[in-house]
């Protein structure tokens, strides 16, 4: 198969691509505030799409994600991690896979962790075959109350804990050598 | 020294702790017995100010200092290690993360890297603990019994001076138990800490001898003893007459 993958930090952009047989996709992108941008797939037949996509809204921004099945045995893996650090995140995440077509595989999985921002996931299957396994997920929440309270019998304070837990959520996604390019942890300890 | 006095406290308007008092001296190990349900393992997460629960009255001291109500790493920074029954997971957070982190928020001093590796290694040898644990996350895919190892790797580097051990036998195959105790022993007799061992059963207890062993029951110590207390709670069971219907002492 070959291989193609996209690493993007702070991407203002719009995305489009067009998959044909044996071709797998791997987008990463990580924005340190999030803009409004749409990112399209369209895939054929036999091809392989992974979309990691995570940072903060900052802003009020609309992340448009669509993905595109028009043939066979193709899989389509979209994550999504924002954390909403003040105004409105909308993310419209749509997955279409076309009558006629038989053994592919799409996942959504959105996550979204809120602070002063709010956050609206709406993760879209447009199913028009039986033939497919289809899921999506979509959950938005609070830094989890459990593994603060773990982190702090450590002796690690409430902020500490945060971005721990926030760098965990943002870039449990991504590859070594992506995250090397973000930095971000280096940030942090700086 | 480690001071309960006559703490009172709830979870969603239920009374758990009903005027709650235990002392607890430098180096001494107590283990708390009572039946499930009985708030044993509330009382763990209540010392270390575990938001689920509201106190409504009473102390906690240690080394003369009030620690009720204080931030929980506060509490921990103070020296007090809770090891709870089911560790959690975390993903995308590492051991080693999570030690770096504290150590650095215990001291200002530069983490002495060879040091802190060595001490790791030394402590996985001893719980027979693979190595590799050091760099995975908290506890993700791990076994019961190698979560509370995982534990007591943490509690080498962080060096507490009283250890809450809540059903720490639990999971653990007899093996495992043997070799758990005996880390926590040579802990005990490396450090001179406290340890506060809550448990259902006996067998605990054979390989870490307590000082004391105290009975819970409706909210309160209702009995103490020494070791043979547990062997008679292993061979009589809750519901012989060491204790009542109503959870006193006979």
């Amino acid at each position: 198969m070959d291989k193609k993958v996209v690493n993007l930090i702070d991407n203002d952009e719009s995305l489009e691509y067009v998959l044909n047989d044996n071709e797998m996709l791997i987008i990463n992108i990580f924005n340190n505030s999030f803009k409004s941008v749409d990112i399209k797939t369209t895939q054929n037949n036999n091809s392989y799409v992974v979309i990691n996509f995570s940072g903060f809204a900052r802003s009020d921004t609309t992340i448009n994600i669509n993905g595109n099945v028009l043939g066979n045995n193709n899989h389509y893996i979209l994550n999504f991690r924002a954390i909403a650090l003040e105004n409105h995140g909308t993310v419209n995440a749509k997955v279409s896979v076309n009558e006629n077509t038989k053994d592919n595989e799409v996942v959504e999985d959105l996550k979204g962790i809120l602070e002063d921002g709010t956050l609206n996931f709406m993760p879209i299957l447009e199913i028009d075959t039986s033939e497919v396994k289809a899921e999506h997920y979509a959950t938005i929440g609070h830094y989890p109350l459990e593994e603060l309270f773990y982190l702090q019998t450590k002796g690690i304070s409430k902020e500490e804990a945060i971005k721990i837990l926030k760098k965990s959520f943002l870039f449990n996604l991504f590859d070594k050598e992506f995250l090397k390019q973000i930095n971000y942890g280096k940030e942090q300890d700086e | 020294m480690f001071k309960v006095n006559n703490l009172t406290a709830y979870i969603e308007n239920k009374k758990i702790l009903d005027e709650f008092s235990l002392d607890i001296n430098d180096g001494e190990i107590h283990a708390i017995m009572g039946k499930n349900g009985i708030g044993k393992s509330t009382l763990c997460k209540i010392i270390l100010n575990d938001p689920h629960y509201e106190v409504k009255r009473g102390s906690i001291l240690y080394n003369g200092k009030d620690i009720l109500g204080k931030p929980t790493y506060e509490i921990a920074k103070e020296g007090i290690m809770l090891i709870s029954q089911n560790p959690i997971s975390i993903e995308g957070v590492t051991n080693m993360e999570v030690l770096r982190t504290a150590l650095r928020e215990k001291s200002s001093e530069n983490i002495n890297i060879f040091k802190f590796n060595k001490e790791m290694e030394d402590a996985c040898k001893k719980l027979e603990l693979d190595p590799k644990f050091i760099h995975k996350e908290v506890n993700v895919g791990a076994s019961g019994g190698e979560r509370k190892k995982v534990e007591l790797l943490h509690a080498a580097i962080l060096k507490p001076s009283m250890l809450i051990l809540d059903e720490i036998d639990s999971g653990l195959d007899v093996d495992a138990i043997k070799v758990v105790a005996n880390f926590i022993n040579d802990y005990h007799k490396e450090t001179g800490c406290s340890i506060l061992i809550v448990t259902h059963h006996k067998q605990l207890l054979d390989y870490i001898k307590p000082n004391y062993v105290h009975i819970l029951s409706g909210g309160k110590i209702v009995k103490t003893g020494d070791y043979h207390l547990a062997e008679e709670i292993e061979s009589s069971g809750f519901r012989s007459n060491i204790i009542d219907e109503d959870g006193k002492s006979e």
